[in-house]
Parts: structure tokens; C-alpha cells; sequence
């Protein structure tokens, strides 16, 4: 059975088996740090049964919130938060984002009854062609006060709080004007939008683009952070892959460690999308999070 | 008229007569004719298929590779290897794993029995199967299948001459005797055909039915295993009793599934599109505990919806 979880929303958190309220507001207040794991089809099952899984997330546009697969029910029975994480929204596109699909992440948050709705700080489409990555925005001021727009647009449609993320950055712009840590933070101050940090991205930018994960950690307004995701990946030709397929590195662990000692994160969250391990390894990792968040 | 209906019903209890005693003996014979066995303790997968056939031993498989965390199942039937798992040496466990990498690391479970219980591993079992006398060849079933057959038909005679009889008026001692004698006969002879219609299914030798009863004998349904390790914990009772015999209801569900039901998902408005067969033979089946005689020895006696991951990373 699932512990107690608090998933902290843009003011506040909730906690396992209480209802959080649909609407944007404050939420109930924290119950303790979690430890979830990403909930995928493939081991649905084992989501269910392992031990110590306080919440989990779900890729939203993976789901029809009209027929929630059974496992998701099953996981909500139990009172496990799910939160739906969104991939496609393009928050960080020079458009508004669009309508149907902030409608579909609202219906995923209503259906679940999720505590809050995450997405990343990307662009994955313009001029009618779709990326198929998650790419960085390009940190200027006039592309800040777009992405604030994109932002309460996408917050007015949500029926709960929206927290977004950062990416794994494939490359950096030349006009970039301010760090992401710097961006998300006046982009939080504008517009009160969650922090979803990814340690795994951290990692990724500092040995693929020489961005120091610390300083990261140092810029970010991590008094808004609304829970961490971490993933492990390869090291292949210099450049570390950021998979969700492998162990998470001692490195990326540090880096929560580190975070852990700057705020208590509500809830720490392991990515694995492929190559599944053993129901025993996936628990071992659940415990080396803990570990490190634990600073052990 | 009273007495050639009574030569021609006591010819037909006379040939239903001497067919059933024919079939009985040739019934014996056949599952007596094989060596007798003299091996070591059956495995998990030689009980299996003395138990339930072909499906019971995959799904014998199926459990002991699940719990040993080499394959995942998950809802919807669908089942996929394990990353890092290790190999199984053994030819059975081997067919499973080797028929999910084959087609990518995941399977619908029916269809992975499907393609697994027709293959060679499992061809394999039943010929060893067969030499160690515990199978009767199918072959040597024809002739007993040939005089069942002939039972039928002359029962059936038996039957149309009673009824005979009755519509068109019985008249006098013979003719009574004569409907008694044609009614009698083809009531034995349905009762003897449904009978041994019933054990023909069943290939089993008369050693092979001696083995399973014993095995039966030593490991009780639902009592705890006699000895460590996963063969005795779940290779055996599943492979005696089914898949119930696991102690995880949700993984009994999903892998006694026939094929993938849809499972509940759906993909958001253009976000997507990027990125069992039953094989016992005639009774055997994946549900029970028994074979077709319950375990006697008598000759009478189983999206591309992903979040756009690639290249440097996932970033989500």
C-alpha cells in the first residue's frame, strides 16, 4: 500500500487519500515527503505491487481520461495520487497553446482527480511541424513574457495547479539572455506556476552543454517546487543519453541529494519508459532514491 | 413377422456386444503395449503435459518465468521479457523468451502460448514424452477409433429398429422381445461409445497415468511445497492444477486471458501515431486440476504515444 505522499502544488500540497480541490487555489497541507515511480502500460502491474509507492504519474496523452486504464483506477481506489504529465503542450511555443489539448490534460486532471498537472518548458512544434523532441525555449525576455502568456492561458484552462519542467537540452540558443534557472524563476514570479525539476535533466545539461547542475540548483525558486523527477541513461560518446531505460547514476543522485539539501521535496519520482527490470530492481532503485534523499 | 425382427435385433445386440468388448480390449492393449517407466522424478513440464497437454505446459512456463522475474505481465494479457533477466537453460522457458524476442520483447499471451505449445520445444517434450511410455502414440488410437465408430453406427441400427418396432405396432412375444432386445442394445451401446469417446482423448499410457497419480499423491492442491526453490513452490502445483495454484490472482487473470483486450487507452487528439488458442488436446484444459479421467489410471479409465524520447534524451 502507498504511504503517505504530499505533492505540492503552487501553494500548498495534498496528501494521499484526501481530494484535492478542482480548481486552481490552495491546496491542503503537506504531509511528508513521497517517492512515486512513472506508471506505464508494460508494468502496470508492477506499479500495483511494489511496495513504498506513495504517487505516481502518468503521460497524459497516453490515456483516455473517458476509460481509464484499470490500473490507474485500481492505483486511485487505493488513494495513490496520479498525476498526469503532458509531453505534447508546447507551452514554450511561439502560439498559444492549444485548446484541445489543454482540454484533454483538464479532463486527465478531473478523471484522476489528480492534485495538479505537469508539463515541460519545451517547444515540440512550429509552423506545423511537429519536433518530436522536447526543445529548449529560447531564454530571452521576449520569449519569457510569450511563455507567461502560454502559461495563464494553459493555468485558466486547468481546473488544478500546472507545474512545468525542465528539459534535457539538445542545444542552446545564441540568444539566450538569462539561464533556465533565471527564466524559470521570473517565469514562476509571473505567473505562479509549480516546479517540476528533473535531476536527471540537470545531469544532462551539465555533461552534454557544461551546465553546472549546482548552480542549477542555486538559481532555481525551489520554495515552488512541486516534486523531482529522476531517470538514469547512457554515456555514449561523451554525451550523456537521457533514456528513462537504465539505473540512475550515483552522479544524478548526488544531484538530488543536493537539492534534498536545499528544500524537502514533496515527492521524488523515478522515469523508466523502456527496458524494464525486474519488479526487485525497480524496488531497489525506489530505495536508492530514498537514500539520497535521505542524504544517505 | 415377429421372429426375423427378433434375429435382426439380436444380431445388432450380438455385434454391439462383441465391438464394445473388442474396443475395451483393444483400449487395454494399446495403453499397455508401451514400455513402462523407468525414469527419475518427472519435471515441472513432463507433469504438465501428462496433466493438461500442451497449453498446462506453457503456462507452466509462463508462471515459473514470471515469478522468477524473467517475463512481466502486465493487464490487458500482455507479457514482455525482462531487461537483464537471465536466460533459462531449459528448452521450454528457453521457447517462451526466445518467442518474445522475436517478436520485440512483448506478446499478447494467447498468442504466445499459441505459438509456443505448437513448436518444438513442446514437440520435443511429448516425444520424450512418448519414449518414456508415458504417451500413447495418437496412431495407436486409430483402430480402437475405427471400432468406436462402428459401435455408433450399429447402435444407431439398434435404436432405428426399436423405434421401428414401436411405430408400426408390436405384436406378440417375439415382437416385444425383439423391441426389449433392440432397445437394450443400443442403450449399451450409446452408454460404452460415449464412454470410451470420452477416454480416447486422453493419450495417456497406463504408466503415464500412474505417474500423474502419484505426483498427485505427493503434492496435496494447496499445500505448502515440499521443498525450496521456485520448481516446487510453482512449476509443480501449476503444472498439476493450473495456473489457480499461484498465489497472485491478478497474474492468474491476465495470463489465463485467450488475447489481448483493449486496455483503456486512449491517445490524446493528435498525439499520437510518432512515436489462444487452446491446444489440449480433446479434455485437456488449463482450468482444473485433472486430466480427462481426474487423474485415475484405469483405461476405463492451457504507443507510439511515447514522450518524444530520442537522440539526447527525453528531457521529460
Amino acid at each position: 500500500m502507498a504511504g503517505p505522499v504530499a505533492v505540492v502544488g503552487v501553494a500548498g500540497a495534498v496528501a494521499v487519500g484526501e481530494r484535492p480541490p478542482l480548481a486552481n487555489g490552495v491546496l491542503p497541507a503537506a504531509a511528508g515527503p513521497g517517492v512515486g515511480i512513472g506508471w506505464r502500460p508494460e508494468i502496470d502491474l508492477t506499479v500495483e505491487r511494489l511496495p513504498g509507492v506513495d504517487f505516481v504519474e502518468v503521460v497524459a496523452e497516453n490515456i483516455d481520461p473517458a476509460r481509464l486504464p484499470e490500473s490507474l483506477r485500481v492505483l486511485r481506489a487505493r488513494g495513490v495520487p496520479v498525476i498526469p504529465h503532458g509531453v505534447g503542450l508546447g507551452i514554450g511555443g511561439a502560439g498559444h497553446p492549444d485548446p484541445r489539448r489543454l482540454a484533454w490534460l483538464a479532463d486527465c486532471a478531473r478523471a484522476l482527480e489528480a492534485p495538479l498537472v505537469s508539463e515541460h518548458l519545451a517547444f515540440v512544434r512550429a509552423g506545423g511541424m511537429e519536433a518530436g523532441h522536447l526543445l529548449p525555449v529560447p531564454r530571452t525576455r521576449a520569449a519569457l513574457a510569450v511563455v507567461a502568456e502560454n502559461v495563464r492561458r494553459a493555468q485558466e484552462a486547468l481546473p488544478v495547479p500546472l507545474a512545468l519542467e525542465n528539459v534535457a537540452a539538445l542545444f542552446g540558443w545564441p540568444e539566450d539572455e538569462m539561464t533556465e534557472a533565471a527564466f524559470l524563476g521570473e517565469l514562476v514570479e509571473m505567473t505562479g506556476v509549480g516546479l517540476l525539476v528533473d535531476v536527471a535533466n540537470l545531469y544532462t545539461n551539465q555533461v552534454n552543454l557544461g551546465l553546472s547542475a549546482t548552480a542549477a540548483l542555486d538559481g532555481l525558486p525551489l520554495a515552488e517546487l512541486a516534486y523531482v523527477h529522476v531517470a538514469g541513461g547512457h554515456s555514449r560518446g561523451g554525451l550523456w543519453h537521457d533514456t528513462h531505460t537504465a539505473h540512475v547514476p550515483e552522479e544524478v543522485l548526488d544531484i538530488l541529494s543536493e537539492l534534498c539539501a536545499r528544500v524537502d521535496p514533496p515527492g521524488v519520482l523515478l522515469e523508466w519508459d523502456d527496458d524494464y527490470p525486474s519488479d526487485g530492481a525497480l524496488e531497489r532503485e525506489l530505495g536508492r532514491i530514498r537514500g539520497a534523499m535521505s542524504g544517505v | 413377422m415377429g421372429f426375423p425382427l427378433f434375429v435382426i435385433a439380436f444380431a445388432a445386440a450380438l455385434a454391439i456386444v462383441s465391438t464394445a468388448f473388442t474396443l475395451g480390449r483393444e483400449h487395454r492393449r494399446v495403453r499397455s503395449a508401451v514400455i513402462r517407466h523407468h525414469g527419475g522424478p518427472p519435471t515441472p513440464y513432463e507433469l504438465a503435459y501428462l496433466s493438461g497437454g500442451p497449453r498446462r505446459v506453457v503456462n507452466t512456463a509462463l508462471g515459473m518465468l514470471a515469478k522468477a522475474g524473467v517475463i512481466r505481465v502486465s493487464r490487458g494479457g500482455q507479457v514482455s521479457l525482462v531487461a537483464g533477466a537471465v536466460p533459462s537453460p531449459d528448452p521450454i522457458e528457453h521457447a517462451v523468451t526466445a518467442e518474445l524476442a522475436q517478436r520485440g520483447g512483448a506478446a499478447p499471451v494467447g498468442e504466445l502460448r499459441h505459438a509456443v505449445a505448437g513448436g518444438q520445444a513442446v514437440d520435443g517434450l511429448r516425444y520424450r514424452l512418448l519414449g518414456l511410455g508415458l504417451l500413447v502414440p495418437e496412431s495407436a488410437l486409430d483402430h480402437a477409433r475405427g471400432l468406436l465408430n462402428r459401435l455408433l453406427v450399429t447402435s444407431i441400427v439398434a435404436l432405428v429398429l426399436a423405434v421401428g418396432i414401436l411405430v408400426s405396432g408390436v405384436r406378440g412375444r417375439l415382437g416385444v422381445a425383439a423391441l426389449l432386445v433392440g432397445v437394450i442394445a443400443a442403450l449399451l451401446g450409446f452408454f460404452v461409445y460415449a464412454r470410451h469417446k470420452r477416454l480416447l482423448r486422453d493419450v495417456l499410457s497406463h504408466a503415464g497415468h500412474d505417474v500423474l497419480a502419484s505426483a498427485r499423491r505427493t503434492y496435496i492442491r494447496g499445500a505448502r511445497p515440499v521443498a525450496p526453490g521456485l520448481a516446487f513452490a510453482v512449476g509443480i502445483p501449476v503444472a498439476l492444477y493450473g495456473l489457480g495454484e499461484l498465489d497472485e490472482p491478478g497474474l492468474v487473470e491476465e495470463l489465463q486471458r485467450q488475447s489481448v483486450s483493449g486496455s483503456g487507452s486512449g491517445c490524446a487528439v493528435g498525439a499520437c501515431g510518432g512515436g489462444g488458442g487452446d491446444f489440449g488436446s480433446g479434455s485437456w484444459s488449463d482450468s482444473g486440476g485433472g486430466s480427462s479421467d481426474g487423474g485415475g489410471s484405469s483405461d476405463g479409465g492451457g504507443s507510439g504515444c511515447g514522450g518524444g524520447c530520442g537522440g539526447g534524451g527525453c528531457g521529460g
